[in-house]
């Protein structure tokens, strides 16, 4: 298998260097466009080269007796095929005839890799000028020798801009034609600046034209752009001039011509053209119609739809095709008619522009997505166009045949709880406009303040508790303090609790009730007993005398209690006989030693 | 006697008190009246009749708000509903209202004063006030009782005050430390300074809500939180709300 590859491979190499070897089938032809011309017209020459060679040499032209030739361009062709390179290579030439008569152009010669190739002559007829006029750039025909005279004073360089309309309305379309005529050799490419188009919307009309042409009777090389320009607004406007700058030669009139070959040196031109003067027109507001959004041409226009049967609620799309002559770029969107079945969505455009013949033309796509909102047989919305046409001058309409489309019911519904099934619609619910809800009329004046925490009423609740919890924590505490510390509690309170009895007495005094001795005996036994942290019931004076002493309570004070206590048990004892006035005497000592005596029984 | 005058005094009190809130209330039935006759400028003139008696009512609030968008005034409009707002958060009129004129002044809701201003200042301090007592009578009920669902109890009311603290504060900082206004005319320029010959720093649309940061001479110097701008406007096109 590996010999096989081996040999094809090698079968291949000799065939390819075979193929180099029959290479370079050259050929060479020349031709004129017309044999017979009157001395005011031109012959086209063409020479054309082609060979399987891709670097074919430019053909050498013969002495050209009675002419005046200039190169016009050439195209090339190269094409290969199996690894075979073939080239066509066309050369055009103008040949301006100087004098009449007839003249033999010799064989165009081509020499490549040591071989010269030639073509046949050709002859050609120069008569006399035809009275006919000059076609080429609206100038009319000369005689010869008025012609030769002109071309002699004429400028060698200049350029021109021309419109093909002086007046327009908004949006149609003007041609701005620029010539750049010579007939000297340009050193450099020029440098060309168009013209300043404010207040317009400029399209490039491609491509080109490079071609000889005459102007006032003398031949010129002539270099033409064309520029399509689309007014925005009415009004008076100037186009600026247009500008270019190049690098000619240079010749001085007074050198011999055969000099002026050598001689000859470049120099910087720069060369500008008149500003033009254009009025727009605004459009006409009479018969307008209310579809029309600006479009100004020759149109017509295309509607498809992609589905013939939907759901409710499933997307149609809508293709409207705006074909024609003007601003493609800026057709308005068609207006849609009819809509109430439908909820229309956003648009998307597309535009195709051709400018063929100089002309800006195309199509404009609008596919705009449409919505059905209820089933059945219903037709498609009306798709309505208006533009202003320039031949007639007046407004048109274009509306879409109707169209029907079948739209089925929309999602069913599962069955409810009962177990029966609905079949229904779905219908969106359509928003008209948003607005505010309603007042509240039947709302209350309740009012409110803005911090209700200021309210005196919430500073007294979240006080209470907190002051309620304090209040419980001290009566505990408290509570609890007087479980460890009863002795010294009762102690403290001894003379306030006697002190109490003693006015409880007081007031029965006072009130006639001379029985008060009990009380004064609770008085004092109560004081002393609380003060030796004893029951006061079972109290002694032996048992107080005995504790006074342990004590070191000085012996006054303990004569006092002695005495008062044994009235006190006397009176308890034998009431009958006590009067009232010794009874106040004894709660006023009562009250006065007792007093004193928180002074001094120190325990 | 002393008796006999008090329970005079608070009978007449309190009479007087209902006259009043009748008096106010026909009002309000008549402006709402005028409303609907579409006589806006009568109606709103009397609700901020009502209003200037010191009433602080959510649905007078709303109402003002309704009648002012009718009037194309939509500053004062989107002023009075913060103001029903923010007596009434949750309600659903004053919502809609509210979003559909943030949408019309081309504004947002900041995602925080939503969640914050789910519950009003008033709602959250009741809230907080009823937990504060609830901590204080369940640390009483604990000096008595000792068990274990106490503690947890405890626990639970103690972090729900701590949680609604903070909301409290952060309602309180994010609505009210710093006051709020809406801007009144159709569009101002917010100066550099407290003056009309500083420079312009940037322009207000109508009913911007803007927070006041301070004031001078009759300037309130303004802050547009979304925007991060600050910069001074006259007091008298602004509507604090």
């Amino acid at each position: 298998m590996k010999k096989i590859l081996y040999i094809f491979s090698i079968i291949l190499l000799l065939l390819s260097c075979m193929s180099y070897l029959y290479a370079d089938n050259v050929s060479i032809s020349a031709d004129v466009n017309n044999n017979v011309i009157s001395v005011d017209d031109n012959v086209v020459l063409t020479v054309t080269v082609s060979g399987d060679a891709k670097n074919l040499p430019e053909p050498e032209l013969p002495q050209l007796n009675g002419f005046t030739a200039y190169s016009s361009g050439r195209s090339q062709n190269i094409s290969i095929i199996n690894g075979r390179v073939s080239s066509s290579l066309v050369y055009n030439y103008v040949l301006s005839p100087r004098t009449a008569g007839t003249y033999k152009i010799g064989s165009v010669v081509l020499k490549y890799k040591g071989n010269e190739y030639k073509t046949d002559s050709i002859i050609i007829t120069v008569n006399p000028a035809s009275p006919a006029p000059q076609t080429q750039i609206g100038t009319t025909a000369q005689p010869s020798q008025v012609k030769r005279a002109q071309q002699k004073s004429a400028k060698n360089i200049f350029i021109t801009t021309h419109i093909d309309k002086k007046t327009a309305y908004v949006n149609e379309p003007i041609t701005l034609t620029f010539r750049f005529y010579s007939r000297v050799n340009i050193l450099s490419r020029p440098a060309y600046s168009p013209p300043v188009t404010t207040g317009f919307w400029a399209e490039d009309l491609p491509p080109q034209k490079d071609y000889v042409g005459t102007y006032n009777g003398v031949n010129y090389k002539i270099i033409e752009i064309k520029t399509a320009l689309f007014p925005t607004a009415p009004g008076a406007y100037t186009i600026s001039p247009a500008q270019l700058q190049c690098n000619v030669e240079d010749f001085s009139s007074d050198i011999d011509d055969f000099f002026a070959s050598f001689f000859s040196r470049g120099k910087t031109v720069t060369l500008e053209s008149k500003p033009i003067n254009v009025k727009i027109k605004p459009l006409p507001n009479q018969n307008k119609p209310d579809s029309f959004s600006g479009s100004v041409g020759a149109y017509n226009m295309s509607v498809e739809h992609d589905r013939d049967i939907v759901q409710a609620g499933e997307a149609i799309n809508l293709i409207v095709k705006v074909k024609g002559t003007g601003n493609i770029k800026s057709i308005g969107e068609p207006v849609l008619k009819n809509t109430s079945n439908y909820k229309q969505y956003d648009t998307i455009t597309s535009h195709n522009i051709s400018k063929q013949g100089f002309k800006v033309s195309g199509s404009k796509t609008f596919k705009i997505v449409i919505v059905p909102k209820v089933s059945g047989n219903i037709e498609l919305p009306d798709v309505v166009f208006s533009y202003f046409d320039i031949k007639s001058k007046k407004y048109k309409t274009i509306t879409s045949i109707q169209k029907k489309i079948t739209v089925a019911p929309g999602q069913i519904q599962q069955s409810d709880k009962t177990g029966l099934a609905q079949t229904a619609l779905t219908r969106d619910v359509k928003v008209i406009a948003s607005d505010i809800r309603y007042i509240k009329k039947a709302g209350k004046l309740k009012s409110s303040k803005l911090f209700i925490y200021k309210n005196l009423w919430f500073i007294l609740i979240l006080l209470f508790f907190p002051a309620l919890y304090f209040a419980v924590i001290g009566a505990v505490f408290y509570n609890e303090h007087i479980r460890r510390h009863g002795e010294l509690y009762r102690r403290k309170k001894a003379l306030k609790n006697s002190l109490n009895k003693i006015e409880l007495a007081v007031k029965k005094l006072k009130k006639g009730d001379k029985n008060v001795q009990q009380v004064l005996f609770h008085a004092l036994s109560g004081y002393l007993g609380h003060k030796f942290n004893l029951s006061p019931s079972g109290l002694t004076l032996k048992t107080v005398i005995e504790i006074l002493e342990d004590i070191g309570t000085e012996q006054i004070v303990l004569g006092q209690i002695k005495e008062i206590w044994e009235e006190l048990d006397f009176m308890r004892f034998a009431p009958s006989q006590i009067t009232e006035q010794k009874v106040k005497e004894l709660t006023q000592k009562l009250k006065k030693n007792i007093t004193q005596w928180e002074k001094k029984i120190k325990i | 006697m002393k008796k006999i005058i008090l329970i005079i005094f608070l009978l007449f009190s309190f009479t007087a008190g209902l006259v009043y809130c009748d008096t106010l209330s026909s009002h309000f039935d008549k402006a709402n009246t005028l409303f609907e006759e579409k006589d806006y400028i009568k109606a709103l003139d009397l609700y901020l009749k009502i209003y200037e008696q010191g009433f602080y009512s959510k649905d007078l609030f709303y109402n003002i708000s309704n009648t002012h968008y009718r009037l194309g005034n939509i500053g004062q409009s989107l002023r009075y509903i913060e103001k029903a707002y923010r007596i009434s958060p949750r309600d659903s009129d004053i919502r809609f209202n509210r979003k559909l004129l943030y949408t019309n002044t081309g504004q947002t809701e900041n995602v925080w004063e939503s969640i914050i201003g789910f519950l009003s200042i008033n709602e959250l301090s009741i809230i907080c006030l009823v937990l504060v007592s609830l901590i204080f009578i369940f640390l009483i009920i604990s000096k008595f009782i000792t068990k274990r669902w106490l503690y947890w109890v405890k626990f639970g009311v103690i972090s729900l005050t701590i949680i609604f603290s903070v909301w409290l504060y952060a309602s309180y900082l994010i609505f009210y430390k710093n006051p709020y206004g809406v801007v009144l005319p159709q569009e101002i320029n917010a100066y550099s300074g407290p003056s009309l010959e500083q420079t312009i720093s940037f322009t207000v649309p109508a009913g911007q809500k803007i927070v006041i940061l301070g004031k001078s001479n009759g300037w309130l110097d303004i802050g547009v939180k979304k925007d991060r701008l600050r910069g001074w406007i006259q007091e008298q096109e602004i509507g604090i709300i």
